[in-house]
């Protein structure tokens, strides 16, 4: 099953503004294998939302869309 | 002062579910703006246009050439003057049934509780995350809401947080949303990264929107909401915070 990520700010400079990743089945197993794809993200700050909502590791996805957003520190 | 019947509110005050009573909250109110740079500068001057008693205008910075193409309240005579003390001129030509207050010195730790105990709602217009970091824990503290508004490149964050509509729910605050951070995390600002001064407009702009809707009651403030706006596509995302 594809998860579809969408990244923004600084995230999307290291993965790209959207992308897919197969065969994670909750927010935890995403973080190992984002970590794993791009180890830079190790470093960042960023929240993990699941369908619009902000999402903790035992976040189920399932036909999910997540957003990788992390703090922007401009203005 | 005759706010409620004042000719100056009239195109607002004939609004559908506005009106005298939601002019009157505004008059009524105090809000403090920290950072009168590219967001703080819009933002600031619909505040003052739309009436809001008393404005706090809090940076310590002075106006360079740099800055012009998006702070939109100075003028090339206006470099190396201090930015609040320049945006309360100018902002008191605009509208002088208001009061401001002007703070130009830094809001630090050590200062940041006496200043915002003033004020019913905080606006973050800051660029770093150091000083986002001492309002945010100053707001916490104080029990103020904080309406936070950042840009990266052409993206934009804007949210109302640390307020709660509901007593029985714990109001989010920004350490809550970006747990990991700290005060010496680097996070690129437009001097590094660059921004169009119109993105600063669209973000500063709808966060003086939340602050009006917060006052008056009407509409549905991003409350416990992250907004992200990428001025590119248009596109928007809300995320449910909690």
């Amino acid at each position: 099953m594809q998860t579809t990520i969408l990244s923004f700010g600084s995230i999307a400079e290291i993965t790209g503004k959207s992308f897919n990743i197969s065969d994670v089945s909750d927010v935890k197993s995403l973080k190992i294998k984002l970590f794993e794809i791009y180890p830079a993200l190790k470093n960042k700050s960023f929240l993990i939302s699941v369908d619009k909502k902000i999402a903790i590791n035992e976040t189920i996805l399932h036909h999910s869309t997540v957003a990788l957003l992390p703090p922007f520190s401009g203005g | 002062m005759q706010t409620s019947n004042s000719n100056r509110y009239i195109r607002q005050l004939i609004l559908k579910g506005f009106g005298a009573a939601a002019q009157e909250k505004l008059t009524n109110s105090t809000i403090l703006v920290v950072g009168a740079g590219g967001l703080g500068c819009p933002l600031l001057q619909y505040l003052t246009a739309a009436g809001i008693g008393t404005i706090g205008i809090a940076d310590f910075d002075k106006v360079s050439l740099s800055n012009l193409h998006r702070q939109i309240l100075y003028t090339a005579n206006d470099i190396g003057a201090n930015k609040a003390e320049k945006a309360t001129a100018y902002l008191l030509n605009q509208n002088p049934e208001i009061k401001i207050n002007t703070y130009s010195e830094k809001i630090t730790a050590e200062n940041a509780n006496d200043i915002i105990m003033n004020y019913d709602i905080v606006i973050d217009a800051t660029d770093t995350i150091e000083s986002r970091l001492v309002i945010n824990d100053a707001c916490v503290h104080l029990n103020k809401p904080f309406i936070l508004g950042a840009i990266h490149e052409y993206q934009g964050q804007v949210a109302v947080l640390n307020y709660s509509h509901n007593v029985k729910v714990k109001p989010i605050n920004y350490r809550d949303v970006f747990p990991d951070l700290t005060a010496q995390a680097k996070l690129p600002n437009c001097e590094e990264t660059g921004v169009l001064g119109v993105l600063c407009g669209i973000i500063g702009t709808m966060q003086a929107n939340e602050a009006i809707k917060l006052i008056t009651g009407i509409g549905k403030p991003l409350i416990n909401q992250l907004l992200t706006y990428d001025s590119l596509t248009n596109e928007i995302l809300i995320v449910d915070l909690l």
